[in-house]
């Protein structure tokens, strides 16, 4: 732990931060288990927030001083994309991958006749699925949700349907619920299958209403799922409590990285001031021991399915920018010039910010600030003492 | 507490910042009674039908839920439904095609309701927001930024009527300046086309402009298809890299 009588003072010490009910909200509600906002001389007040729309606003308007965010929407905002238009940026990433796709056991019943097996990898179920839906010609009206439009959940089912020679526009109906709502509304048929974060997947599967067909990791191995988002503004005016705040976090993230505090997390997280669900439901994606569907005999060991502080979490690429910047324009049905996407990412995903913070804690940190994609099947390692993750990205 | 006064204020700041904030749009399916949409504030609660404004109420506190509708149903707006947070906000929409949503700031469903705007720019709905008191901060800031906003403790007469004449109003300023825009872009690239097209025939043919663009009309007639259109197929065939192989 470093000292902080190094670091400038704080402009304002009294910090809210928004943090929505899913599992990889664990840095930001880790860091006030231990006490690490504190030791960077913030007190932080954790306010759970019921939507993205609302996280997004109360920070652009001031309610929030610093939220989770869904990695596109900082980008999204800023491109004024849905509803308020306003300057996001992140210094931070908090977490790699976390997502799954659930579809109901009826859907799976059908996928794993037509040969689609998870344990076989992503495109086996959603070839699969592609078949499933061809056969039953256009008569089959299929919904499947996500918990945003812009959100990795939409890009990555998007590229799984894909992968199974499925038009997300023409052959079925992808509609946005809140990620709460995903486990009921497939129980009651609302819906066929979603793509959404933990523990969502994993309570349904725990209720037999749901069967997981693939990981996000399988998708899009170590892709940014959660950052930190600031407005533009706010930053410029707390620089030295934006620092302490990135400090704080990446310690929590690198404490995170330890295997052997998955199960205090998961016992913190559970606690009704917090996420207020049975550690049962935590535990399964926070140990990396995911259980595809109920009653099978072991569960599936993903060491990276929630990635924290390994691989060099925390750093906003803007390789990973562009990508999602380009998946938001899909979304749109329009495409944005290659300048302005390389403008708005570089304005929005401040890897000086993290070079910054890396200095202070003494971390080694990646001097280029893109990475290549699909093309590690493997860890390697980016530069001397800089190890990333598998990049891989499945094929449409 | 608002008065509409400052609901005014939010009218007057709507070109200087992200005013569309609350204006969404929803894609519903195509209706058989014609929509169209009304340039001047409507200072009664009716629609351009000149029937009551058809409201859905989203909120998941069914007792605060229950004092708003009686409130808006007082001052003669007709509640269509209204939906607790899991009872398919999507369904009721295409359902019952309200003139305006109005959803409770702290409910889940804004995420719903924003990917509705973001999918589809068909048969957009305006929305209003309100929320409990303690959040005035926010809503006065939600204000100044745009989104048409009342608390619910204040349901009495002129605020929520402001802020909602202030909604539809927004929103058909919105819509006709975008459906101005869309048409203007459509005309202008439809020009292009037949330009084009016109230019192809000429070349090809050995005939005048007038002749061309005869032809292009006639095409467009027994096609029972717009003159854009049709140029654009001339194009396609005529201007296709085989075809031009094959001139050289």
């Amino acid at each position: 732990m470093m000292d902080n009588r190094r670091l400038p003072a704080p402009e304002k010490s009294d910090l809210t931060l928004g943090y929505l009910r899913l599992t990889d909200s664990a840095p930001l509600i880790m860091a006030q288990e231990l006490g690490l906002y504190e030791h960077y001389g913030l007190s932080v007040q954790l306010q759970q927030e019921v939507s993205w729309a609302n996280a997004r606003d109360k920070l652009v308007t001031g309610g929030l001083d610093a939220a989770q965010m869904l990695a596109p929407l900082p980008l999204a905002t800023s491109l004024g994309a849905g509803g308020m238009r306003a300057d996001v940026i992140t210094g931070l990433a908090l977490s790699l991958n976390g997502n799954a796709i659930t579809v109901s056991p009826a859907l799976a019943n059908a996928i794993a006749a037509r040969g689609g097996d998870v344990q076989a990898g992503a495109s086996s179920t959603a070839r699969a699925l592609g078949a499933h839906l061809r056969s039953e010609g256009s008569s089959a009206a299929y919904t499947f949700a996500t918990a945003h439009s812009f959100s990795c959940h939409t890009f990555l089912l998007r590229r799984w349907l894909a992968a199974g020679g499925i038009d997300p526009e023409r052959d079925l109906r992808i509609i946005v619920l809140p990620p709460e709502q995903m486990v009921d509304s497939l129980a009651r048929g609302v819906i066929d299958g979603y793509c959404v974060g933990e523990p969502w997947n994993s309570v349904a599967v725990q209720h037999g209403v749901g069967m997981i067909q693939a990981t996000g990791y399988q998708v899009w191995n170590n892709g940014l799922e959660k950052v930190l988002g600031v407005t533009g503004e706010w930053h410029q005016h707390h620089p030295s409590s934006h620092l302490r705040l990135r400090l704080a976090l990446m310690e929590t993230c690198s404490w995170l990285a330890a295997p052997e505090h998955r199960e205090q997390t998961a016992k913190a997280l559970a606690r009704p001031q917090y996420l207020d669900l049975p550690v049962s439901s935590l535990l399964p994606s926070l140990s990396g021991e995911l259980v595809f569907s109920k009653g099978e005999p072991a569960p599936a060991v993903l060491a990276d399915f929630h990635v924290f502080g390994r691989y060099q979490a925390g750093f906003p690429w803007r390789s990973d920018g562009e990508w999602l910047l380009q998946e938001i324009a899909a979304v749109l049905g329009k495409s944005l010039p290659t300048e302005q996407v390389k403008a708005l990412v570089q304005q929005s995903f401040r890897t000086d910010l993290y070079r910054e913070a890396a200095r202070f804690l003494q971390l080694p940190c990646p001097d280029r600030d893109y990475r290549p994609a699909n093309q590690h099947a493997a860890a390697w390692e980016f530069q001397p003492g800089i190890q990333l993750g598998p990049d891989l990205l499945l094929r449409p | 507490m608002f008065s509409a006064g400052h609901a005014s204020l939010a009218f007057r700041h709507r070109h200087e910042r992200a005013w569309l904030t609350a204006i969404f749009r929803f894609p519903v399916k195509t209706r058989t009674v014609p929509r169209t949409v009304h340039h001047e504030v409507d200072v009664s609660s009716a629609n351009p039908r000149g029937t009551a404004l058809r409201l859905i109420l989203v909120d998941d506190n069914r007792e605060r839920a229950a004092v708003v509708e009686a409130g808006l149903r007082q001052m003669g707006f007709e509640v269509l439904s209204v939906i607790a947070t899991g009872s398919g906000l999507l369904h009721q929409m295409a359902q019952h095609e309200p003139d305006v949503v109005i959803i409770a700031l702290d409910s889940p469903d804004r995420d719903v309701l924003e990917s509705l705007s973001i999918a589809s720019t068909h048969n957009p709905r305006p929305v209003v927001m309100f929320s409990e008191a303690g959040d005035e901060g926010f809503i006065g800031d939600a204000i100044r930024a745009g989104v048409t906003a009342y608390q619910a403790q204040d349901i009495s007469g002129a605020t929520v009527r402001a802020a909602i004449d202030i909604a539809v109003a927004q929103f058909s300023a919105f819509n006709a300046l975008k459906l101005e825009l869309d048409t203007t872009r459509r005309q202008l690239a439809e020009r292009k086309l037949v330009e084009k097209a016109k230019g192809l025939l000429m070349k090809m043919h050995s005939i005048a402009e007038e002749e061309a663009f005869s032809t292009l009309r006639k095409l467009a007639m027994d096609k029972h298809r717009t003159l854009g259109e049709v140029a654009g197929d001339v194009i396609a065939i005529l201007d296709s890299p085989a075809k031009r192989g094959k001139q050289t």
